[in-house]
């Protein structure tokens, strides 16, 4: 995008600005703050793209994204927070989610990157700074302990 | 997991609260970031040219050598002296404690002033038994310098006469000291008024010189000369190690080589 006017920016900016939501969503449990941490990272996108610092966007958003996620997590003690006005939220998704914040951030990020925005192994290594084993040894101890924890808990809720 | 993750996590994004003009949002935030990171660079620029010049500052102020400090014309009545610290002369060796009160410059000082004229500020050059001063009018021009040395004698040296190197001068005495005036202002481009005193119980000789320049008369009279030489301060303002020794002012009249003699009329 060398060279592109602001156009092309908001191009870019509206298309991937619901999905980066959505992953923010899953990395904090929370619409209003996961639309803070998007709009923030999006502002710094559009920022930075502008005196052409910027080499590859999505991995820039998704990198900055993750980060700003895992930040915010640590000073987090609640797990779901509804948008306001929303419906009523199954208690499934907010199962899933519980179980979906136990999990480490970093485990966390690669399951959402890999699975919610289809990523690679090696584009989700670039995101999150790690090399190929790591991202797939996250994945596969993420998928065993999500599996491990949904089993338990759809068992208590069944009992 | 028998259903895929991805299908589960659709299901967990239901209910989902529309963007709205977050685009928008996104874009006046980043005009923000942006004239905030102009102001930060600004301003780290701004701190960083402050931080050189302090830095300069302090660099300057504490390896360079400070300036020679002059002589206190404004010191409180009684106050001492500021020492005046000696301008790099090379053939001058700085004293053990060149920081202490100029007492030399306190009985010098008054007189010229007395005469309408200044030592110049920064001018007083020092070194191991021996002081110099330039004089200035108040126009500011030079009236020539006035010159003190300390000599360490012999107990039977005598007093030089400036026309037989082989005589003696008989000296005046008064209060323990005993002195001589060689004064010669025959020559308009070098008058020279000069003393030489010898207090009894010292075996030290002070001489006291003030001497014109471009045919301006010494800025000392022939008495005020004598009155510094014969200043007590004088000898105490000297440790008694010192002697006019590398660097030493010359003298109309020498002192340090004379040989003991009888003394005679000059």
């Amino acid at each position: 995008m060398s060279g592109e006017n602001d156009t092309a920016l908001r191009e870019f900016v509206t298309t991937r600005l619901p999905q980066l939501r959505r992953s923010a969503f899953l990395m904090c449990g929370d619409w209003r703050m996961a639309t803070e941490l998007t709009r923030a990272t999006l502002a710094r996108l559009v920022a930075d793209r502008r005196r052409d610092a910027v080499a590859d966007p999505d991995v820039y958003v998704y990198a900055d994204l993750m980060e700003a996620c895992r930040r915010r997590n640590r000073r987090r003690e609640h797990v779901f927070v509804a948008s306001p006005g929303a419906a009523g939220v199954e208690a499934e998704s907010i199962l899933l989610l519980d179980v979906l914040h136990k999990l480490t951030p970093r485990c966390r990020a690669v399951l959402v990157l890999r699975y919610w925005d289809g990523f690679e192994v090696d584009a989700t290594g670039a995101m999150l700074d790690l090399d190929d084993d790591r991202v797939i040894a996250y994945e596969r101890a993420g998928l065993t302990a999500l599996e491990k924890m949904l089993g338990e808990s759809e068992e208590a809720l069944a009992g | 997991m028998s259903t895929p993750l991805n299908r589960l996590l659709e299901h967990v994004l239901e209910g989902e609260p529309p963007l709205g003009d977050e685009v928008d949002a996104v874009f006046r935030r980043a005009d923000r970031l942006r004239r905030r990171r102009g102001h930060l660079v600004l301003a780290a620029g701004v701190a960083t040219a402050g931080l050189i010049v302090s830095l300069g500052y302090v660099l300057t102020t504490t390896l360079l050598p400070s300036p020679p400090a002059g002589p206190v014309a404004t010191a409180a009545p009684g106050a001492e002296v500021v020492a005046v610290t000696p301008p790099p002369t090379p053939s001058m060796r700085p004293l053990p404690t060149p920081s202490r009160a100029d007492s030399v410059l306190a009985v010098i000082e008054p007189l010229v002033e007395g005469r309408g004229l200044t030592v110049v500020p920064g001018s007083a050059e020092r070194g191991d038994g021996w002081r110099r001063y330039g004089i200035a009018g108040s126009d500011g021009r030079a009236r020539g310098s006035i010159e003190v040395g300390i000599f360490d004698v012999r107990k039977k040296w005598c007093f030089p006469v400036a026309a037989d190197p082989d005589a003696c001068a008989r000296a005046d005495s008064t209060e323990g000291v005993e002195s001589v005036r060689y004064d010669d202002v025959s020559d308009p481009d070098r008058q020279v008024r000069q003393t030489i005193a010898r207090r009894l119980d010292d075996n030290r000789v002070v001489a006291v010189m003030a001497s014109g320049t471009a045919r301006r008369k010494p800025a000392l009279t022939g008495a005020q000369v004598e009155q510094v030489a014969t200043d007590e301060r004088i000898f105490d303002a000297f440790r008694k190690p010192e002697n006019c020794n590398d660097g030493c002012p010359e003298f109309g009249t020498p002192v340090s080589d004379r040989l003991t003699r009888s003394p005679e009329t000059d």
